[in-house]
Parts: C-alpha cells; structure tokens; sequence
C-alpha cells in the first residue's frame, strides 16, 4: 500500500486538492479509497470506518495544501498512508483492540511533524463532526447559527426568521449553539477524541 | 487525557464567549473569563467547541471541500453496487451495442454528446451563495439576500422569482443563472450570464463566462462552447487553468 504507480505527479495531486480539482478529486477517491477500505476492513473495521479515516486523512491534506510553507517531503501516496495509518491505528488504540501489526506498518512521521498532525487532526475530526451535527440540527435552527456566523446583523436575522426584537434573536441563536454543542460532546467519536490531542 | 464533558453549557457562559470572541468583555470580566477557561477543563472544551462551530459555520471553502468529496463518495455507492450485478450489465452493454450498431451513422453524434455530457458533469459544481453573502450583505438588495438563502437551500424556482424581483443586480442575475442551470434550463441560464460578460465592469465576469461556456456543452453547442473555453484560457483569471484542461479533453476526444 501507497507503492504503487500513480497518473498524476505528487505536486499535481496535492496541488489539486488545494484548487478542488475534481478530477484530481475523483482520481484521489477512486485510487485510495478502496484501499484504505481494504485496509480497514483487514484490521477489524468496516466500510463506514474507513469513510470517516478518509474523510479525516483528506481534511488533513486540505489543511497541509492551504499552508504557503508546506512542501511534501516524501511522495503522496506515502504520505497519504502515513496518515490514514496513524489516523487509523490511534483509533484502534484508543478502543483497546488489539491487532497484529506488521513492523512495516508502524511507519511514523519524522518528530517535528507529529505534533502538526495530531493537532490537525484534532481539528480535522471536530470539524467533521460540527458539519455532521449542524446538517442534523432543524432547519431553522442551522440556518439560524449560518446567519450569524456569515456576519448578518441581527436586525436582519429578526426580520428574516420573524422575531420580535434582537434579544429574541440572541436568545434564540445561543439555544441553537447550545444544542449542536451537546449534541457534539455526546457524540462517540468526540470521546474518542483524546488519541488525537497533542502529545 | 480528555475530560468527557458533563457539566451543561449555560447561556450565560455562551454570552460570555459571544462577547469575548467580538472582543466586548471589560478587563475585569476578560481576566476572570480568562482564569475560568485555565481553571476548568470542562468549560475549556466547549469554548473550543463553541470556536469550532463559528470557525467551520465561516470557512465554507474547507467545507464546499469536504461537501465535494461527499458527493464523489455518493455518486460512487451505486457504481459500487453494479459491481455486484455483472450479469445485468452484461446485457446492458449488449443492449447498448445493438442499438449503436442499429444507429449506424449516429453513432457518432452519440459519442460526442455523451462526451459533452461527461465533461460537463465532471466539470460543473454546484456553487456556494455562502462567499458571495457574506463578501456583500453591507451592500445586497433584499430580494437578492432572499434569493441567495432560497438557492442556499435549494429552492431555485423560488430563488429565480426573488432575483427577478432585483432584475438589475448583478450578482442576483448570476444566481438566477446558475438557479436555471440546477433547473436544467440551460438556454434561459446563458442569456443570464451573456448579461454579466456584456455588462464588462463587474466582479461576476470569470464566473458568468465559465457558465455559460458549461451551458454551450451541456447543449451540444460544441463549437461555441470550445470557443467560449478559449476566450477564457486566454485571459488570467481564476477559470484559465480549468479551461485549459478541458480544451484538452475536448481536443482529445
């Protein structure tokens, strides 16, 4: 896994991703996807698990790809399992399940990036779960929390949603942020959340 | 180790995180705020929380990647299971091949639609009103901010009918465009986006000529479209790299 020839360059790839390339997009899923669902599925997981660890490794990337000082030091399709292993065995450790690793698999990123990446991915996996839990939340509620984080002023927000002054709005707008935050903190993968702090 | 929080989340500790965050507390209230995020744990994490909500409710660019991935992953589940279905697919194909052997000299106007077809799906992304919004709320007419949440949510005919309410907004007849296009009315979204690039002073001009040039394919209007893509290769705006690659493609087919 992650040897394999690839159609585009490394710097192609992750130049790609940092302009939504969808064809870079396309090729990254169809190419990596199913292996890091083999990859998996070969370590006690299952295809929903491997959507999230994809989903997290490529958030990851993202992030790497929006920064002016980030050069990939090795090529991505190692870089790419660097991170979906470590993303994926911090899992397993966390639930204390036990899998026979082979001393290849145990690859690790040099120091000084370690500590990037588990605070990225810190961020990376909340993230995903704030998108998760504000797509769930009524309607009017997530519209609510967009309105006020898109910077509309609340005089227009209480006219928009028919409220009868901006204390209704406040009120209203805290009582939204206040669920999708319990919602979030009762939500497992945030209590599987501390493998992924900084060391 | 993270501390699973318990404690519940007060509206009075939301109003102080509103008001540390816009910057309003006084210096008293802003070292206490201070000292209890140090002191409590529980509290600290739902301040991070609380700053992810906003942090992720704002950088719609991360989000419309992630949002795109999502899609590519939706449109593969299908495609996944035919896999399972090589039999049925066999006789598709066999299908398919009759009817192009049947089609004789058709064959070949099939192959380019098909390929007008694949190159816009692969090429057209729905587009996000949440930059637009909120780079313009100070200045946006009513109707247009109306519009803009009924497309947001996907409302388009609605959405149309409130940007024709604003028929000289720029920005509202570029929504109207790409509304028409989500409707599949491909000619009505044209002349929307003729509109902007014949307006010529506007901040609109790279997307509205993008569409339209995707419009051009969509409909078959081959030669237009590779017309319209050259123009826009041509210039340096954000379209040219884009562009190029699907001229690309074009040339190859």
């Amino acid at each position: 896994m992650g040897e394999e020839e690839t159609k585009y360059s490394s710097f192609e790839v992750l130049e790609g991703i940092k302009n939504h390339d969808r064809i870079i997009l396309q090729y990254v899923y169809d190419i990596y996807f199913p292996q890091v669902c083999k990859f998996i599925e070969n370590r006690k997981g299952c295809e929903s698990d491997a959507w999230d660890v994809f989903q997290d490794v490529m958030g990851v990337i993202y992030d790497y790809s929006q920064k002016p000082d980030f050069v990939l030091w090795i090529p991505f399709p190692k870089f790419f399992f660097i991170l979906t292993r470590n993303v994926w065995f911090g899992l397993l450790r966390k639930w204390k399940v036990g899998v026979d690793l082979i001393s290849d698999e145990l690859q690790d990123l040099p120091d000084e990036e370690a500590e990037k990446l588990h605070e990225m991915l810190y961020n990376q996996v909340i993230s995903r779960l704030v998108s998760k839990h504000l797509s769930q939340l009524d309607a009017r509620c997530a519209q609510h929390i967009k309105f006020s984080t898109l910077g509309i002023d609340t005089a227009s927000i209480a006219k928009k949603l028919n409220y009868h002054s901006n204390q209704a709005v406040h009120n209203q707008r805290r009582k939204c942020i206040r669920k999708l935050i319990d919602r979030i903190i009762n939500d497992p993968d945030y209590k599987n959340l501390s493998d992924y702090e900084r060391p | 180790m993270i501390r699973i929080t318990k404690t519940y989340l007060t509206m009075k500790d939301l109003e102080k995180f509103e008001e540390y965050i816009n910057g309003e507390l006084e210096e008293g209230d802003l070292w206490e705020f201070k000292k209890s995020l140090e002191e409590d744990a529980d509290l600290k994490k739902q301040f991070e929380l609380y700053q992810a909500v906003r942090q992720v409710s704002t950088n719609s660019k991360k989000q419309l990647f992630m949002e795109e991935l999502k899609d590519i992953h939706r449109a593969q589940q299908p495609k996944g299971k035919q896999r399972f279905h090589s039999f049925k697919r066999s006789w598709a194909v066999a299908a398919s091949l009759i009817f192009l052997v049947a089609a004789g000299f058709g064959i070949l106007s099939i192959r380019t639609q098909n390929s007008n077809q694949k190159l816009f799906e692969t090429y057209f992304q729905t587009e996000s009103a949440a930059f637009a919004v909120r780079s313009a709320t100070n200045n946006m007419e009513e109707p247009v901010l109306d519009g803009m949440q009924l497309y947001e949510l996907h409302n388009y005919d609605a959405a149309i009918e409130m940007f024709e309410k604003s028929p000289n907004n720029l920005m509202g007849k570029l929504y109207a465009g790409l509304s028409l296009m989500e409707l599949g009315e491909y000619g009505d979204a044209i002349s929307k986006f003729q509109y902007i690039v014949d307006h010529n002073d506007n901040l609109f001009i790279d997307q509205a000529a993008w569409y339209k040039s995707l419009c051009y394919l969509k409909t078959g209007d081959r030669d237009l479209a590779a017309k319209s893509f050259k123009s826009i290769a041509a210039d340096n705006g954000v379209y040219k790299t884009k562009s190029l690659k699907i001229l690309k493609e074009m040339d190859a087919e």
